[in-house]
């Protein structure tokens, strides 16, 4: 997502006649949510990016400071599967039931609320304001692959996917929409 | 989660978007078996990464000031997102609604409550 940021700013120099390209930030592996929070105040780091209602509560105690906020610009989350799994009854018959979990959360929300304030250890209010933000599919079968090329294409301006790559075989279940 | 796909330890996982995809590819330019392949959907809606620096950081005001900074990023390389430099953040929220889904061996099982 630092790339994504860094894409979205116009800081990724991708001339091709450029001879040094010059990273659009230094990076600095930390490990722990911790360690980074540490980092940013002793300033061996200048910031890092984490989700957003996890930091909110080190805004609120005036541990760390918010200075902006970048989506993905893809659906967060997908559902893999080894290969020989791909037809095997198992594998449909756990996604009819998540399927039916997904129907379960959209209709207990409040159940939702008070696990996520009670054993997550949020805020009531921010697991509410969270739940405005999450939308699931209606149905967990099956991957777009054109989400799959978008994602591609940011990872291929990032450096991490490089040289051609195949995105059909990419995805074991497509789905249309 | 890829090692332990590869590893045959799970045979079926739930994660961000852009690791699976970046594991992919990595795989595909090494000329290797990935040990997955992408199936389902889970959530559709974006998510909010927020920016944050240290509370006393009066020279960081917004994202323009970012450029040419040092990123605490936490792992590269180990995992899929090297160079990408995403956070992996295990979105217990998401696990725990869900829930119930426990993998034995090459059996999914789910809990029923």
């Amino acid at each position: 997502m630092g790339f994504v940021l860094a894409d979205t700013n116009g800081w990724l120099n991708t001339s091709s006649s450029s001879s040094s390209t010059s990273p659009p930030f230094t990076i600095l592996p930390l490990q722990t949510f911790s360690a980074l929070r540490a980092a940013v105040n002793d300033r061996s780091a200048d910031f890092f990016m984490w989700e957003h209602f996890t930091s909110k509560r080190y805004y609120s105690n005036g541990e760390i400071k918010r200075i902006g906020e970048i989506y993905t610009p893809w659906p967060s989350w997908h559902i893999v599967a080894k290969p020989e799994l791909v037809g095997d009854e198992r594998l449909e018959e756990m996604m009819q039931k998540l399927n039916k979990g997904v129907r379960y959360f959209e209709k207990n929300q409040e159940e939702a609320v008070r696990y996520i304030s009670s054993e997550l250890d949020y805020e009531e209010a921010d697991a509410r304001e969270w739940l405005k933000t999450v939308r699931f599919v209606g149905d967990v079968r099956g991957v777009r692959a054109e989400v799959v090329e978008r994602t591609v294409e940011v990872l291929r301006k990032a450096g991490v996917v490089v040289g051609e790559v195949d995105v059909d075989g990419m995805v074991g279940i497509r789905r249309e929409e | 989660m890829i090692t332990s796909l590869q590893s045959n330890e799970i045979d079926i996982a739930i994660g961000l978007t852009e690791g699976w995809v970046a594991g992919l590819g990595k795989a595909q330019s090494e000329g290797k078996e990935a040990g997955y392949r992408m199936v389902g959907t889970y959530v559709e809606t974006p998510l909010c990464w927020a920016i944050s620096t240290g509370a006393g950081r009066e020279d960081l005001r917004g994202v323009e000031d970012l450029r040419g900074k040092g990123m605490g990023v936490s792992r590269i390389g180990r995992c899929v997102f090297s160079h990408c430099h995403c956070c992996f953040i295990c979105f217990h929220a998401f696990d725990k609604w869900e829930n119930s889904v426990v993998l034995i061996n090459d059996r999914a099982a789910v809990d029923p409550t």
